[in-house]
């Protein structure tokens, strides 16, 4: 069986060239390009859009650090975690060095995070082909969970932006009685909000609303030197130091895959959590080359790994996966154990194209990336806005030829502009809609199988096994958060 | 408009606000038959720790917005409507012509409210209003 169509190859190459123009321009992000890309997907067959989506996330993640490395500017939220080290660095090295060291320890993250994707998808579904209504209730309440403590420094404003997630789920009849709630007695809400709409609104016509209330007109105008260096600077000396950082590497990598893993969290966090710990850890105070190394194999290593949840249980990792699952919802394709019998071909496709991304495309589109920054950088931010924005309304409409879905994508634009001026994370609205019908229709169903019998959420070893990880992951998280606040205070 | 105590709390408030509003709009909820909560329960669940979220908001307001929004100028605020005008303006614009010359429109409405060059503007427009015609109206056959 082929892993990946000739027609799948050409969306790879499509994907990864449309994921590194949006990675290198500073302020837009990994996530947009998926948006904007969602409505397209829509009517693509779900083997060329799949290997698209995953060469657009892969690039534009790694295409986040040319803005870092050049102008210091960083591509993408998770490229922003070490931008200050990839900046000296490639100052001090050379562009094509820093970006050598990213293109490549992000490529060996994502395959390390690919392995743990193949053997953890099939494993986590062939024990969720065991789970009842009450085992799904308590993973729901699971992810909410990890979601609010993977929110950042403010956990009640993660919290509040969970909340409305699950509120916005509630539009549409109701799983219990197909009673209709907050349909403001129009028809089309019937069947819920528009999910693509939804994240079109929040990831993509919010991003616009905020560079224009930003005026951001345009990135720094970039190093040009980039085009006089060696060749070898982008391959020979990174590769020389991930051979000799390879522990760094491996450890990097296995924590973002833990925290891709984690509904909510994804390749931003992961970042983070790597570059901190390989600061606080460090020998050497000058270790530039090794918290890069950390902070790109780990955000890439998530990217693989946030889609184990989600193609085996139907939650989340990030909200390139929350996405995808929309889509998947709308082709009437139902993530979870069941997608692993009758949809092989489509996993062992994912699989394929992740491969195929991690060990070809990032080297090689890597370099073209690196090659073409500074004509990217030098794009003017007043003509690619409107671009946007004209991409966002037509998504929105062409998803169901409706008018209502621009007018829900340009309210929740607005609705995320000023979630996001008041310091709330937009992830978490996401994971809210996602998990919303989950939770609601697991616990009516499991409540009305007991007749309301609440013991009955803690009868079965399973269902325990996962209440108890609920509360470990309260327990674990609020150490966590303590400590967090704890080093921002001492940090200043 | 400057950071003072009552700005900060405005998400408090808003969220109690919603928080009473679903309430009072799952009041007209059925029940499960032997008066088992039905459709309002989660919903009404939803609006409760709303409240809450509120209660703590107001109680404890916190300051991390972030910095480069950090006070947003009347310029700013004309150009985000100039934004959601062009979204509109696509909304009136696609029953009468192809979904390329709307998105064109509102591309070229976007541009002007970012004060980007005019002729940049229309050749930027008519540019992505073709792609876009060429992509939904002919390759996606929409």
């Amino acid at each position: 069986m082929a892993f990946v169509s000739w027609e799948g190859v050409l969306a790879l190459i499509a994907g990864a060239l449309y994921g590194a123009l949006f990675g290198a321009v500073p302020g837009l992000t990994a996530t947009l390009a998926v948006a904007l890309f969602i409505p397209i997907a829509f009517f693509l067959d779900a083997t060329i859009a799949l290997p698209a989506i995953i060469a657009i996330s892969s690039v534009a993640i790694y295409a986040g650090d040319v803005g870092s490395a050049i102008a210091r500017i960083p591509g993408t939220p998770a490229s922003a975690a070490y931008a200050d080290e990839l900046h000296s660095l490639s100052r001090s090295r050379g562009a094509l060095y820093g970006l050598g060291i990213s293109a490549l320890g992000s490529s060996f993250g994502g395959i390390l995070g690919t392995l743990v994707l193949a053997g953890g998808a099939l494993a986590l579904a062939t024990l969720a082909a065991m789970f009842s209504s009450f085992e799904y209730f308590w993973i729901a309440v699971l992810g909410l969970t990890a979601g609010i403590f993977a929110s950042g420094r403010h956990l009640l404003k993660g919290f509040g932006s969970l909340l409305i997630g699950l509120l916005l789920s509630t539009v549409g009849v109701d799983p219990t009685l197909g009673y209709p709630r907050f349909h403001f007695g129009n028809p089309a809400f019937l069947g819920g909000l528009d999910y693509i709409a939804v994240m079109i609104g929040l990831f993509g016509f919010s991003e616009v609303l905020y560079h224009m209330g930003a005026g951001t007109n345009s990135a720094r105008a970039a190093d040009a030197s980039i085009r006089r260096e060696a060749l070898s600077n982008f391959y020979a000396g990174p590769l020389k130091l991930i051979r000799k950082a390879r522990k760094l590497v491996v450890r990097s990598s296995l924590l973002g895959i833990f925290v891709g893993f984690l509904p909510g969290a994804g390749a931003d966090i992961g970042a983070w959590v790597a570059c901190s710990l390989e600061k606080l850890t460090a020998k050497r105070q000058k270790n530039e080359e090794r918290v890069v190394l950390a902070g790109v194999s780990s955000n890439n290593a998530a990217v693989a790994s946030a889609w184990i949840p989600a193609l085996s249980l139907g939650l989340p990792g990030d909200t390139v996966t929350a996405m995808v699952l929309g889509v998947f919802m709308m082709k009437g394709v139902t993530p979870g154990p069941l997608l692993f019998q009758e949809q092989m071909p489509l996993i062992w496709i994912l699989f394929g194209t992740f491969l195929i991304a991690n060990i070809l495309l990032l080297p090689t589109v890597g370099l073209l990336t690196a090659r073409i920054a500074g004509t990217a950088l030098r794009l003017p931010f007043n003509l690619l806005l409107p671009i946007i924005a004209a991409a966002c309304v037509t998504g929105a409409y062409a998803i169901n030829n409706n008018p209502l879905d621009v007018g829900v994508m340009v309210l929740m634009g607005v609705v995320a502009l000023m979630l996001r001026r008041g310091g709330f994370p937009l992830a978490q609205v996401v994971l809210g809609m996602v998990l919303g019908p989950i939770l609601e229709q697991h616990f009516m169903v499991s409540a009305i199988k007991s007749n309301w019998n609440a013991l009955s959420f803690f009868e079965r070893p399973i269902a325990l096994i996962l209440m108890g990880a609920c509360v470990a992951t309260v327990i674990l998280g609020i150490i966590a958060h303590k400590r967090r606040l704890t080093g921002n205070n001492e940090g200043g | 408009m400057p950071y003072n105590s009552i700005y900060l709390r405005i998400p408090g408030i808003v969220f109690l606000i919603l928080a009473a509003a679903i309430w009072l709009g799952t009041r007209s909820f059925p029940s499960l038959p032997e008066g088992y909560p039905g459709p309002g329960l989660f919903p009404n669940a939803l609006a409760f720790l709303l409240a809450l979220v509120g209660i703590g908001l107001l109680w404890r307001p916190t300051a991390e917005v972030v910095r480069a929004t950090h006070q947003l100028s009347g310029k700013g605020v004309t150009r985000i409507l100039g934004g959601l005008s062009g979204a509109l303006l696509f909304l009136l614009i696609n029953p009468l012509t192809s979904i390329g010359a709307a998105a064109g429109m509102t591309c070229l409405v976007c541009g002007v409210a970012m004060r980007a060059r005019i002729k940049a503007v229309l050749i930027t427009s008519a540019a992505t209003g073709v792609m876009i015609h060429l992509l939904f109206s002919g390759l996606l056959a929409l």
